[in-house]
């Protein structure tokens, strides 16, 4: 075997190596959601530390923060209300998980915009509407571009303005437990409705009193 | 350009006729539709906004549409009026899922954007 045949053979075990190495941390840290065509849309990951803390102005124009949620688990997403894209089914989505989990569910629904140029209070007000939202179970979420880009950051969130009411970004779906530990990401868009309301149930506390 | 590069190639008694009546018709071209036209502005706006779900015909079969839980409407049959189309592009459907551009667009982008729509209504 020649000088070079060898190291050849040793990078391809090296090469090798790297991949089953990153195939089993892949499995330690998350798995892929499939969607229905059996092609990966979402990836989970378990995160388990305290959730980045943020206040920002909810759709009745009242400050909300995130350590004001304790007692309640918090799903907790990023979109804007002009999107063209999935913003539109990623709500539905939600409101989908919330169903399933019943009207007395400890649970928060959170929308932070990706885009405050455009969504200001009276612009997400209308659009929690447009969807049924319940404001009292469903927060709508606007703020100074720099603190947006903070709780993004934080929550690895990428923002790019393209024009007037049109950003790109990618799609954050967070578990916040009832104690402020962000328990699990979605990475993607295709999450699925079951599978994260069964998250959810894992991680709830005892159901609120029936509402009057 | 072709109108730039026609320079220096005219001929001592002027342009020939064919060339004067291609050279008119850019220019009517350049004049009418070629510099921005609200079509054309329409057409934009239609692609970036409006082209993943109602497809590039209008007929409600864009990239998306077959993800979304709900049909989206055939424009080529749409019986709004212009007004009323204005209303549902600058404030969206009640369900949510047409988003309302009232608060990205301006009011002569939303006109725009209804005359393009307009066109692919059959007779």
């Amino acid at each position: 075997m020649s000088v070079f045949a060898g190291k050849r053979l040793r990078t391809a075990g090296a090469l090798a190596g790297t991949c089953l190495l990153l195939f089993g941390a892949r499995g330690a840290l998350g798995h892929w959601v499939p969607d229905q065509k059996g092609a990966p849309s979402a990836w989970r990951e378990a995160v388990g530390r305290p959730a980045p803390e943020f206040t920002l102005i909810d759709q009745e124009g009242r400050p909300f923060s995130l350590s004001g949620q304790r007692g309640r688990a918090v799903l907790l997403t990023f979109l804007f209300t002009s999107c063209t894209d999935l913003c539109p089914l990623v709500t539905t989505q939600m409101a989908a998980v919330a169903r399933r989990l019943g009207p007395n569910a400890p649970l928060r629904l959170v929308v932070i915009t990706t885009d405050p140029e455009v969504d200001g209070v009276e612009v997400l007000r209308a659009y929690g509407r447009r969807f049924g939202a319940d404001p009292e179970r469903w927060s709508f979420l606007t703020g100074s571009p720099r603190a947006l880009e903070r709780v993004w950051h934080a929550y690895g969130v990428s923002v790019t303005p393209v024009a007037r009411g049109l950003v790109e970004h990618n799609y954050v779906l967070a578990l916040v437990d009832a104690g402020g530990i962000w328990r699990a990401t979605y990475h993607g868009e295709g999450w699925d409705v079951g599978q994260v309301a069964e998250d959810l149930l894992r991680i709830l506390p005892a159901p609120l009193p029936t509402r009057r | 350009m072709w109108v730039g590069g026609m320079r220096g190639r005219v001929p001592s008694g002027g342009l020939p006729r064919g060339k004067v009546g291609a050279a008119a018709a850019v220019c009517l071209w350049l004049l009418l539709g070629g510099c921005g036209s609200e079509a054309e502005r329409g057409a934009s706006l239609y692609a970036q906004r409006c082209l993943t779900c109602h497809g590039s015909e209008g007929a409600g079969d864009g990239s998306r549409a077959a993800f979304l839980p709900g049909k989206v409407p055939d424009l080529r049959k749409s019986s709004l009026s212009e007004e009323e189309l204005r209303r549902v592009v600058s404030e969206g459907r009640k369900n949510g899922l047409m988003p309302a551009f009232g608060p990205a667009l301006k009011e002569d982008e939303v006109r725009d954007v209804v005359a393009y729509i307009q066109r692919f209504r059959t007779p």
